[in-house]
């Protein structure tokens, strides 16, 4: 069996370890299983995500399409590194790739959308029209109920938040 | 410091973290860096804390891979750092709990650390985030949040987790399908100085796998919520335990404390397995003169590369011996100066037989 890391040299340290219940396996050269265990127990973690994430990006070479952007024109990686590596080049490639990794991103985390914090400066805009959307939410209640008092004041809001 | 102290449900939750993964807008990412880039992220995250008295950096690149490792066994950097070969760097809080990895995975990691289970680390961990904020772009997007090197990490690039003291519940063989339940539930259990369940120290990091689509209040409630009843399970089984076998668990517990305290070389994987008999000794009353912070500090002071750093020991053997020496301390006054070496400050010169097996 060959190194899982290398690729090179015969696997001759073998390792295994229960996670959630399940089993994990890995098989590494003495060069390799060195260099990823010089400081156990608190040492490299060889179950890290990296080792078992690749599959999730859905094959390597196999992958690369024709007539869509394989390299980031920020950065210079391909998709087929990022496949590789698990690891994505820079901010931009999240938008070079959007579509191709969305479906990596929604296999691993269940959702697509974020929901948490916006940072503050960069994302005044993005908070601003989230605040809109929830106040046109509590307008259009307010409507349904009759409470025609309190949509007005939430109008008014509405149009302070647009700048109107 | 923190990691000695015995916090809220100490009995079992001896930590929790709160880590935030962030990049800078305009730098590549990890894999693309360039040692200029590297040296970039660095320069901006001290000027952000500039001014910051309380903020110490540490230069991670130019330490000794067993200073390192030190600062790794109390938790204050992650493994991947210790053995980086990228340009690493460390904003230290004075009382070590707050900890800026620099070129970690991503560029800026943000932790911050509290014994016990403790809400406050998610409100310091915000804070931090938005001292670095004002003066530093963050890599973001609306629908997918913070973007980060890896995947996995994206949206708050949030990762809670605690550290619990589950002895009980491995003892009644109920840890795995615990566990399992919990990877239903979306939390990651790992054991934390092993494999699997069977860790060395019954020690266990709980934390969440998902980033994306929950707010970090939501992460930490279920994080919280889920902690709390896994508190109430080992307490119940400690408590079963102890009134099934009383005679074999005070026998196990006692024999551990006399073993540690009076045993002429001690191996860093005994000394862990004693210590956690020590533990459930004291939180069952069966020991009480030993206090859970002089256990801890016992703890952290056995680990090898601590040893390493504190008293220039290198070969395996001498730290078996040392580290006997330490465990003696448990039923000793609480005073600790024996524990933090007194050669500390001609450790300068440089050590030739570093290659030794730290392992041991």
């Amino acid at each position: 069996m060959k190194c899982q890391r290398c690729g090179k040299n015969e696997a001759n340290n073998h390792f295994s370890r229960i996670v959630n219940g399940k089993k994990e396996e890995l098989h590494l050269c003495s060069a390799c299983a060195n260099e990823e265990f010089t400081f156990l127990p608190f040492g490299g973690d060889p179950f890290g995500v990296n080792n078992f994430l690749s599959g999730l990006f859905g094959g390597t070479s196999a992958d690369m399409q024709t007539g869509v952007q394989n390299v980031c024109p920020t950065c210079g990686i391909t998709f087929d590194e990022i496949c590789q590596k698990s690891r994505i080049g820079c901010a931009d490639c999240y938008n070079v790739f959007r579509s191709r990794l969305a479906n990596t991103i929604k296999q691993i985390h269940g959702n697509a959308q974020h929901t948490g914090k916006i940072p503050g400066r960069a994302g005044s805009e993005i908070s601003r029209s989230r605040r809109i959307e929830k106040l046109e939410t509590e307008l259009n209640r307010a409507v349904m109920k009759q409470e025609f008092e309190q949509a007005a004041k939430i109008r008014d809001k509405i149009k302070e938040l647009r700048g109107e | 410091m923190w990691y000695t102290e015995n916090g809220n449900m100490g009995d079992v939750v001896l930590s929790t973290r709160v880590r935030l993964a962030r990049n800078i807008a305009s730098i590549p990412f990890a894999p693309r860096m360039t040692k200029k880039n590297q040296g970039d992220v660095i320069e901006k995250c001290r000027k952000a804390f500039e001014g910051d008295k309380d903020m110490k950096f540490i230069d991670i690149s130019s330490m000794r891979d067993y200073e390192r490792q030190a600062l790794a066994e109390k938790h204050i950097i992650s493994p991947e750092m210790v053995s980086s070969t990228r340009r690493t760097g460390l904003l230290l809080s004075g009382d070590e709990r707050a900890a800026i990895m620099l070129n970690e995975e991503d560029h800026i990691r943000i932790q911050y650390m509290s014994s016990g289970l403790d809400r406050n680390c998610l409100v310091e961990a915000n804070r931090l985030d938005d001292k670095l904020e004002a003066s530093v772009d963050f890599a973001f997007d609306p629908q997918i949040g913070y973007l980060t090197c890896c995947p996995t990490n994206v949206g708050t690039g949030m990762r809670a987790s605690v550290m619990v003291f589950l002895p009980a519940m491995v003892m009644s063989n109920s840890a795995d399908r615990i566990f399992r339940s919990l990877s239903t539930l979306g939390m990651t259990v790992r054991g934390l100085y092993g494999e699997g369940s069977n860790s060395a120290g019954n020690i266990f990091q709980i934390s969440n796998q998902v980033t994306l689509g929950v707010s970090e209040e939501e992460i930490w409630n279920k994080l919280e919520q889920i902690t709390g009843e896994i508190v109430e399970k080992e307490r119940e089984l400690r408590k079963k335990l102890y009134e099934n076998s009383k005679y074999e668990t005070e026998d196990r517990v006692l024999r551990s404390l006399g073993i540690l305290t009076n045993a002429r070389l001690m191996s860093g994987q005994e000394a862990l397995a004693r210590l956690s008999d020590v533990r459930l000794g004291i939180s069952l009353g069966i020991i009480k003169d030993v206090s859970v912070e002089k256990l801890n500090e016992v703890m952290y002071h056995t680990f090898p590369a601590t040893i390493v750093n504190t008293f220039n020991i290198f070969s395996a053997r001498e730290r078996d011996l040392k580290r006997a020496e330490i465990t003696k301390e448990l039923t000793k006054a609480p005073c600790s100066d024996d524990l933090n070496g007194s050669n500390k400050e001609n450790k300068a010169a440089g050590y030739a037989e570093q290659g030794d097996d730290l392992n041991a």
